[in-house]
């Protein structure tokens, strides 16, 4: 138990080298109501001793960062030191509310099959758990600013949970989609079990995820939530498509990445002010900071898949160029290399293509207009929750977007 | 080609729908007592009854060829009665840009072996015969017993079924629907296809997986426009259900499923339940949950719906052994079908001819199989107990849906759909 908290602790924290820790007297009680002092205390005092270990990590990482990823790094800093709250305070907003989130979605999955086996498989707790922990602290931070008390609801929870398990269900059917074997550092359900089960087993996942949140959520709630799937495949759909225009392109590439990655934050984190009872401007603001938040997140992505080996991302380098994806990066470095078009056009297919795209992306200033684009996104994501009264929730969903935009993995 | 086995595992699922007429011609003539005619004997069964009208002209086997069913009039009698043309149930969303899109990208699937090809052709020529009925049963218990809410009717106050049923008539379509694609999705294994015919494949899960992806997605969204989340709830385990079947028992390579020498028919029935019957149990019951009826009431429309898909489902088992022009020996056999394991029960000298194909079912001997069931009495055997569970059907139909029922309040349209309820066992 202790080291899986210390993993996740440890993964949260390395972003976050050099900050000190702090165990604020509310985490202290918000442990001894939990009844668990020594472990969670315990938990921390491991991730106190980690750090310097992590911080070496860390630092290795980001020497192997290309020029441009260094350089995008350094015009963040002073914006991650301006942050206000502590991130290790902030892991400990959170950590209690996701300690047994795993552990809790396993059980909803539980059935007498071999299904159940390939449907935990990716809830190993390796994951970066992003999606969750945004939805507790937008629910913590709502439930502040309308009640002027933090404490999570059951259906917040049960959202949050979702969350991760709608973002499963739809990786498990991406991979059979791009012929992928790996993910997350480890061999995807399809190149396991096969295609066929795969496919099942994502729709089991997304069933039994609708099944949980209909027994604790309003109509309402249910309502935004179901819209999340509709928006993925719409975007896959999306994705399938290009666009000639240069303009068009641009604007068919941002609404793919709102459809695919970002509408699943946004909607959760809409459901989880629904669930707190907040009225449509104040959904609106949930919405918004989500759908910021998460279109950051995947230019950042799109991002590292340039700059990234492939043993920090789980996944091997280029991976989008190589499906014929044409991502921010990409568009960017149209503006200066034009003899990029004729490839984006055919999909990168012809041999040579992906390499060279990936040179000319580096020559170019594509990736720090990503990384700009994506603080912009994040600026935004902080003008609209700074509207919400000021709450420990609140400032952690602004460090969050640091944290956003300088991860490396 | 392990292909055309999973092409005839397609078919088989998409027959599963002619059980209706089936039930419609011969079992249920036997079923209702009071009937002068003559029940189908022998393996011949009435193949009039599960060839599409356009072909029946070709159909020279009959054996039973006193009753000539009009499943067509049938239906369209039921549309009259729910005020709803059910083979628009899942038009409306494959009237949309998504749709039009893999339109496009199945042109380029035509010539290959995909199973979605099959499946895609069947929702367009057959839509009205075969995929159509889930929804139709829906509408037709929501008439029958009536909306206990007037004032939800609306609009749709002449019908008698309220925007909400349509609604979850369309979703269990459309449920059903994605189930039946994502089925058809293809293991992919470079030993297996070559390089073109992997290409194909690989596209063609694609495409598959898309647009099931796409039916379960607005499947979602429109449960949840029902604002009831005890209907969300059902219809979503429904969906779990459905997956945790397809895990049950031995599979081959292929996810064909293989018998071993303890399976029984329990084993039979927990796993039709999971596959067949409990989308239609739990859209049977959610639809008499949403106009208001009591937990008994609902517990009803449960047992009906599980009943008449079971009752589905050993008819879809017999085609093998009944329907000879369109399952000559030899066509491969779903070998947890109801007639090869109510055959094992007594000789299970069957075994040796599984074993024998050893990894993938393709390379069974089906006509020796074939051969071994009909010899015996697993065929009858089977007929009984499709009758019984469509008796079991239609006698929750006849107790639930007394004339003195409370809900006979709602006119004359109840009575109609009553009628109707019966008569689809009846000619």
């Amino acid at each position: 138990m202790a080291s899986s908290i210390r993993g996740r602790a440890v993964r949260l924290l390395d972003n976050f080298i050099n900050q000190t820790l702090v165990l604020s007297t509310r985490n202290i009680s918000r442990s001894l109501s939990e009844n668990s002092i020594r472990g969670d205390y315990q938990g921390c005092q491991s991730s106190v001793l980690l750090t310097s270990e992590t911080r070496g990590r860390a630092r290795s990482s980001y020497r192997r960062l290309s020029s441009a990823g260094r350089a995008l790094r350094q015009v963040q800093e002073p914006g991650r030191q301006a942050s206000p709250l502590s991130p290790a305070h902030r892991v400990s907003l959170v950590d209690t509310d996701l300690r047994h989130m795993f552990d809790d979605i396993k059980k909803e999955l539980e059935s007498q099959f071999e299904l159940q086996e390939i449907a935990k498989y990716y809830f190993d707790g390796q994951g970066k758990a992003v999606r969750p922990l945004i939805t507790v602290l937008m629910s913590r931070a709502i439930n502040t600013h309308l009640h002027d008390e933090d404490r999570l609801l059951d259906s917040q929870r049960d959202v949050a949970m979702a969350a991760e398990m709608i973002h499963t269900a739809s990786l498990v059917h991406d991979d059979v989609l791009d012929v992928s074997d790996t993910r997350r550092g480890k061999a995807s359900v399809n190149s396991i079990h096969g295609q066929r089960k795969a496919v099942i087993t994502g729709d089991f996942i997304l069933s039994v995820t609708y099944a949980m949140i209909s027994r604790r959520c309003c109509p309402d709630a249910i309502i935004a939530m179901g819209e999340i799937p509709k928006n993925l495949i719409h975007g896959e759909f999306l994705q399938m498509g290009s666009k000639e225009n240069e303009n068009e392109r641009f604007a068919h590439y941002l609404k793919k990445t709102f459809l695919k990655t970002a509408s699943l934050i946004a909607y959760t984190c809409k459901t989880a002010a629904i669930l707190s009872g907040a009225d449509d401007s104040l959904q609106e603001v949930a919405f918004q900071y989500g759908r910021n938040v998460g279109i950051a997140f995947q230019l950042v992505d799109d991002l590292l898949d340039f700059v990234s080996s492939s043993s920090t991302m789980g996944k091997p380098a280029a991976a989008d160029l190589k499906l014929g994806l044409a991502t921010a990066p990409v568009l960017f470095a149209v503006g200066q290399f034009p003899e990029l078009n004729p490839m984006i056009m055919r999909r990168f297919q012809e041999p040579g293509d992906v390499q060279k795209a990936f040179e000319l992306v580096h020559k170019s200033d594509g990736l720090e207009q990503t990384q700009f684009l994506a603080r912009q996104h994040c600026q935004e994501a902080i003008k609209v929750i700074s509207t919400l009264k000021p709450s420990e929730e609140q400032k952690a969903l602004i460090t969050i977007t640091d944290k956003v935009l300088n991860r490396i993995k | 080609m392990t292909s055309s086995v999973v092409h005839r595992n397609m078919e088989k699922v998409a027959r599963a729908g002619c059980v209706w007429r089936r039930l419609a011609a011969g079992d249920g003539v036997r079923v209702c007592a009071a009937s002068p005619l003559t029940p189908a004997t022998g393996g011949g069964g009435d193949p009039l009854g599960h060839i599409p009208p356009h072909s029946r002209m070709k159909s020279n086997y009959s054996s039973v060829p006193q009753q000539k069913p009009d499943w067509n009039r049938a239906v369209s009698d039921a549309e009259k009665i729910v005020g709803y043309p059910t083979s628009y149930l899942t038009l409306r969303s494959l009237l949309s840009d998504e749709m039009s899109n893999i339109a496009v990208h199945m042109r380029k699937l035509v010539g290959s072996s995909h199973p979605l090809l099959k499946t895609a052709k069947r929702l367009i020529y057959n839509g009205r015969n075969n995929m159509q009925t889930r929804g139709l049963i829906v509408l037709l218990i929501s008439k029958a017993a009536g909306h206990l809410n007037p004032e939800e009717l609306d609009q749709d106050q002449p019908a008698g079924v309220s925007l909400s049923q349509r609604s979850l008539a369309e979703i269990t379509e459309m449920i059903h629907t994605a189930h039946l694609i994502h089925k058809g999705v293809v293991n992919l294994s470079p030993t297996v296809f070559d390089g073109t015919t992997l290409q194909d494949m690989e596209f063609g899960n694609k495409i598959a997986i898309l647009s099931g992806d796409y039916l379960l997605a607005n499947a979602c969204t429109g449960l949840a426009a029902l604002r009831n989340t005890k209907v969300v709830e059902l219809i979503s385990t429904a969906i779990s259900d459905f997956m945790e079947a397809e895990f049950i028992g031995d599979r081959d390579n292929q996810g064909n499923p293989i018998p071993n020498e303890t399976i029984t028919m329990q084993d039979w029935n927990e796993k039709n339940f999971l596959a067949a019957g409990s989308l239609m149990a739990k859209s049977c019951q959610a639809t008499l949950l949403l106009a208001g009826h009591s937990e008994a009431m609902q517990k009803k429309g449960f047992e009906f719906g599980k009943e008449i898909a079971l009752a589905w489902q050993v008819y879809s088992d017999l085609q093998p052994f009944t329907d000879l022009y369109r399952h000559p020996p030899g066509t491969a056999i779903d070998l947890t079908s109801a007639p090869v394991i109510l055959h094992l029960l007594h000789d299970n000298s069957l075994l040796d001819y599984v074993t024998a194909a050893g990894n993938s079912m393709e390379n069974c001997d089906f006509k020796k199989i074939h051969q071994l069931i009909m010899s015996g009495n697993a065929v009858e055997e089977a007929k009984q107990l499709c009758q019984s569970h469509a008796q079991a059907a239609l006698n929750v139909v006849q107790d639930t849906f007394e004339p003195s029922d409370a809900c006979t309040a709602f006119g004359e349209h109840h009575k109609c759909s009553q009628d109707l309820l019966a008569q689809t066992f009846l000619f």
